[in-house]
């Protein structure tokens, strides 16, 4: 695959969700 | 002077000037090698983020995106799924009992000076190999930026950066740290847009980009099997380098590392994300670089302003030297406190250790520059160097370190034959194994199987050494940490 298709663009969406996932996690557990 | 030379002075004045004020609230060995165990969220998140984007984030990671294109960009989603482990996993049970060193932490679960002595001796010899690339890329800045041969910054930049580790150990690290991620927030953030404005725009970057190196946005530059198995290195290496792993010693409490690894976190992927696009905007401006570990460099003095291009080499510079001043850390602590306090003099008094601690940290960072300048280790991509040294790290010490504080049963003959076993099956693959796989496979693999193996077939561990990482025992106190 050619040009800055999903491999691009996704690798932004990919950081951003994992950063988010992170954060819930640390919310949950700071109310536990 | 150069408006370039003026900033950097002022920033080394900075630098000398946190060093010193470190030594005068330096007050025992718990200050100068984990700061006193009392940092918080922001400066211990801050040191984090700085000793992990290195060099290898601001020079190598365009380097790697030059020569081999974007997909090498994934490789970086393994980091802060790593660190979400640290937090998550790894701390709760790891800082049950604070340390002061890694190799004091293999000692206390595995109950062995032995094994001890192994851990000091390989973090020592890896360190000294990270070191290196990271002088290389100071010696390509002080060339830049004061018109100096290479060999001369590395030199200058050694002597710098021992000065303000060695007088205000950890203490200094950290906040020398903190500093330097401002900067390097800084560079970035301010020299992004102007970088992107420099060729007509985000929609025209791609675009030139593309026909400037079709390869860049191609899948299959680099095998898939090597970019997984690279993403396996930085997760494992995330997770159990020592200088990662003393950190989450530094903070005071449960609560300020999860805060702490997330900032940590959102600044180190922020970081690489914002470098990869300034990479892109240099292989655009210069299509036809010998090594693409220039790119960066030249980024800040050919396309930015001078005050602008000043602070993006200054933000190089600091990710080298953070990482670099926490390394030296490690390998000193290695060396006076693991080596020889531990093994060769255990009734050392204060005065003496004190003067032993200083004198590993100016030994362990002379030998990379001497190593350099004899020629040994010039001319790899940065990138490339520090992924061996994350290699090798992970090979030894994850399966020993994570295994250690959640398997009862893991012995000291186990986590000796993992060590031993990661690092030369790490080696041996980087030297004769294919390259399509990374060799922290093979590493962590052998390391695994021999500690596994190797625990079952030999005496289970003293209960009370294991006693204080496993959940249904009492916490002991913490040593090292005044009340």
């Amino acid at each position: 695959m050619t040009g800055p298709g999903w491999m691009f663009w996704g690798l932004f969406v990919a950081c951003a969700a994992v950063l988010l996932a992170f954060l819930a996690w640390m919310v949950w557990e700071e109310r536990r | 002077m150069s408006l370039q030379a003026w900033v950097f002075v002022a920033y080394f004045v900075v630098v000398f000037a946190i060093g010193w004020l470190s030594m005068l609230r330096t007050r025992d060995e718990t200050d100068y090698w984990i700061a006193g165990g009392t940092l918080g969220w922001f400066t211990g998140g801050a040191t984090l983020a700085a000793t992990h984007v290195s060099a290898g984030t601001f020079v190598g990671t365009v380097g790697i995106i030059y020569t081999a294109g974007w997909s090498f960009g994934w490789v970086l989603v393994s980091i802060p799924l790593a660190y979400w482990f640290v937090a998550a996993v790894v701390a709760p049970r790891f800082t049950r009992v604070r340390q002061l060193t890694l190799p004091a932490f293999m000692e206390a679960r595995y109950y062995s000076k032995g094994v001890r002595g192994i851990a000091a001796a390989v973090a020592l010899v890896a360190t000294v190999v990270y070191i290196q690339a990271q002088i290389v890329a100071g010696g390509l800045v002080a060339n830049i930026v004061f018109g100096v041969p290479e060999a001369w910054g590395m030199v200058a930049f050694t002597a710098i950066l021992l000065a303000y580790t060695v007088i205000g150990g950890m203490i200094a690290v950290v906040w020398t740290d903190t500093f330097q991620l401002v900067i390097m927030v800084l560079g970035a953030v301010l020299a992004l847009p102007l970088a992107v404005r420099q060729v007509g725009g985000p929609s025209s970057l791609l675009v030139l980009v593309e026909s400037a190196r079709p390869t860049v946005f191609q899948w299959g530059n680099l095998p898939s099997s090597l970019l997984f198995t690279m993403g396996l290195a930085f997760f494992l290496g995330s997770i159990a380098t020592p200088e990662k792993l003393t950190r989450l010693y530094s903070m005071k409490d449960l609560p300020t590392i999860r805060r702490g690894v997330f900032f940590a976190t959102v600044c180190i992927t922020g970081l690489n994300l914002m470098v990869f696009l300034v990479g892109l905007c240099a292989v655009v401006l210069f299509p036809g670089l010998p090594s693409g570990d220039m790119a960066m460099p030249l980024v800040a003095t050919a396309v930015l302003t001078p005050l602008l291009g000043a602070l993006m080499l200054a933000a190089i510079t600091s990710a080298m030297m953070s990482t670099v001043s926490s390394l030296l850390i490690v390998a000193g602590s290695a060396l006076s406190v693991d080596l020889y306090q531990n093994l060769m003099d255990p009734g050392a008094s204060r005065g003496r250790r004190r003067w032993v601690d200083r004198l590993g940290i100016v030994v362990v960072g002379s030998v990379p520059v001497l190593l350099l300048l004899s020629g040994v280790g010039k001319g790899e991509l940065v990138q490339l160097i520090v992924l061996l040294f994350t290699a090798l790290m992970a090979s030894s010490f994850a399966v020993p370190v994570v295994g250690g504080v959640f398997w009862r049963r893991a012995t000291k003959e186990g986590a000796a034959a993992g060590m031993v076993g990661g690092i030369a099956a790490a080696f041996l693959w980087q030297a004769f194994g294919p390259e399509s796989v990374h060799a922290v496979v093979p590493g962590f693999l052998t390391s695994l199987l021999l500690w596994w193996g190797v625990s079952l077939v030999t005496p289970p561990p003293p209960p009370e050494a294991v006693a204080p990482y496993f959940p249904s025992a009492e916490p002991e106190p913490r040593p090292g940490v005044r009340p």
